[in-house]
């Protein structure tokens, strides 16, 4: 004990007290989460005689269903992450407004964020319904006949991004206001004095200026777009009509859960979790290294 | 700024709060589009709704409490202890946060069948509590606590476990507080791996009735679905309300490290 405080250089060894704080975490985390995951490796390769062991990777990129997810993960991706950093942004700006209102306007766009994915696309399948539905009872105000938008092939993934841009936005929102209260109002306010207006304004000073926050906003989107799945499941029940609402997430579950397929389930797992690290790999490093350098 | 321009973005963020509102009084509406009476009547003779809720309060307090446990100790000794495979363990575990439910599905089923805890409570729970995104969130909270008042700890002569209860933990009240509310509101809404671990009704969930009902045919699940709605919203939103700030700041910390949100600073 002594030796420890008087010895800088003994701190330097290993503390075995590290492992009794540790031993009950990694006890779960074995079982849970490191074995999990070299068992989905495992299984992607196992195969049965006469096959190759990379047949299920083969079978997989063969398959149409495997490329139709690709690009509905990707479609669903274009709808959701620019659509909730544009209208999040205009929330943030707006509630950046009002000083006395402000967490009050955070909480209240804020509150979806909390719901349940499977609750927040119960209360979407409710508004689309097509009989008594809040959306088509305005379009029929309107004098526009209803549609059935989670039936609709070309309807149903956008619907569902919608829906999800009601999370997202206020989540983005939350970020960014608390990213814009820690600018000073000077800067904008200067930038006007000398003449920079509307977009130049929006593009030289005030996006800049909250650069971090609308990087971290970006991340968090894009993971989300990835793994976003019991939004589906509630409000189309099968990633249909079709495969049209089936992305590379919502493929996993039904490889698994519906067709049993073990090798090509923990083969668009393996895909699907080295695009999300991929992603965040690339647009992780932006932001911190920009906030250390100030 | 002119007035008229103050009253346009009032106005339009007039149109967003109504837009955000909408789905809420979608709800309300739905509620009153069914005779009440008999919707709660229905619900009422429904023990397995009442399964359900305790079900979900038991497995979420649960699997929080212990995340919240876990994350403690092992956020303690990966920030402020040295051993072996430190990084390493780090990395993987920041890594873990981002692995989506739905891969976890098939592993989860064969491990809890292997354990011989399928369809139990304990298959909910245990696997919850393997948090790495709670070991993480502690380890960043404990990293502001400077090495110094550790080693005076130490010189004072309190022991290891002395030292984490009555100097470490007294110092992360507010982030662990945040911690068990962010655990809290995704355990109550999980859905993909209670889908892979879980069989019978006796051990539904909240979401595993609700998307039980919404496949069967019966005519009344409508208004059970409503309940079960409010029941699996309500937690939520009230935790938030009483935590609103500390929730918001704690979990835009762990995102923004380098970036205090707090207002204690």
């Amino acid at each position: 004990m002594d030796d420890l405080i008087f010895t800088p250089a003994a701190k330097r060894h290993v503390d075995p007290w590290a492992y009794v704080f540790l031993a009950p975490a990694l006890a779960l985390l074995a079982l849970f989460l490191f074995y999990p995951a070299v068992w989905i490796v495992f299984s992607s390769l196992s195969h049965e005689a006469g096959h190759s062991s990379v047949s299920a990777w083969i079978n997989e990129l063969e398959s149409p269903s495997f490329w139709r997810a690709i690009l509905n993960t990707m479609y669903f991706g274009a709808i959701y992450v620019p659509g909730s950093i544009v209208i999040g942004y205009v929330l943030a700006r707006l509630i950046s407004q009002h000083n006395r209102m402000r967490w009050l306007l955070v909480i209240l766009f804020f509150l979806p964020v909390l719901l349940p994915s499977a609750a927040m696309g119960l209360v979407w399948r409710w508004m689309y319904n097509p009989d008594t539905g809040m959306i088509n009872n305005l379009l029929s105000l309107a004098g526009y006949p209803a549609v059935d938008w989670l039936k609709d092939s070309h309807l149903a993934l956008p619907a569902i991004a919608v829906a999800c841009v009601w999370q997202g936005a206020g989540l983005v929102a939350a970020i960014l206001v608390v990213a814009i209260w820690a600018v000073p109002r000077e800067f904008g306010e200067m930038a006007t004095l000398d003449g920079a207006g509307g977009w130049r304004r929006l593009i030289h000073v005030d996006l800049p200026s909250v650069k971090p926050a609308l990087v971290v906003s970006i991340l968090l989107l894009v993971i989300n777009a990835l793994r976003i799945f019991a939004s589906i499941l509630v409000m189309t029940g099968d990633g249909g009509p079709g495969n049209w609402t089936t992305n590379l997430s919502f493929l996993v579950y039904r490889k698994w859960m519906k067709e049993f397929d073990l090798g090509g389930a923990a083969v668009l797992s393996i895909v699907l979790c080295f695009s999300i690290i991929l992603m965040v790999v690339l647009l992780h490093r932006h932001p911190v290294r920009g906030r250390e350098s100030q | 700024m002119t007035g008229v321009r103050r009253l346009l973005m009032a106005l339009i963020l007039a149109v967003f709060i109504t837009i955000w509102l909408a789905p809420a009084v979608a709800i309300i509406s739905e509620a009153f589009s069914h005779d009440p009476a008999a919707a709660m009547a229905s619900n009422h003779h429904d023990p397995l709704l009442f399964t359900a809720l305790a079900n979900t309060v038991v497995v979420s307090f649960t699997a929080s409490l212990l995340a919240c446990t876990l994350g403690a100790t092992a956020g303690y000794a990966l920030s402020k202890k040295r051993f072996y495979g430190r990084k390493l363990l780090f990395g993987a575990l920041l890594a873990s946060v981002f692995i989506p439910p739905t891969v976890m599905m098939a592993p989860m089923f064969r491990i809890t069948a292997s354990l011989g805890i399928y369809d139990t409570l304990a298959a909910l729970i245990l696997p919850a509590s393997a948090s790495g995104f709670a070991i993480v969130f502690m380890k960043v909270a404990i990293d502001r606590i400077p090495a110094s008042v550790i080693d005076a700890a130490h010189i004072d002569g309190l022991g290891e476990v002395g030292t984490f209860a009555r100097i470490v933990l007294p110092q992360v009240r507010a982030p662990l507080a945040a911690l068990f509310i962010i655990e809290m509101i995704s355990n109550w809404g999980a859905l993909a791996v209670p889908l892979a671990v879980i069989d019978r009704p006796e051990n539904y969930t909240l979401t595993l009735s609700m998307i039980a009902a919404g496949n069967s045919l019966t005519p009344e699940p409508r208004a059970r679905m409503l309940l079960l709605t409010a029941l699996i919203v309500l937690p939520a939103v009230a935790l938030f309300l009483l935590k609103a700030r500390e929730a918001i700041s704690g979990t835009l910390s762990t995102y923004f490290k380098y970036e205090r949100i707090d207002a204690d600073t």
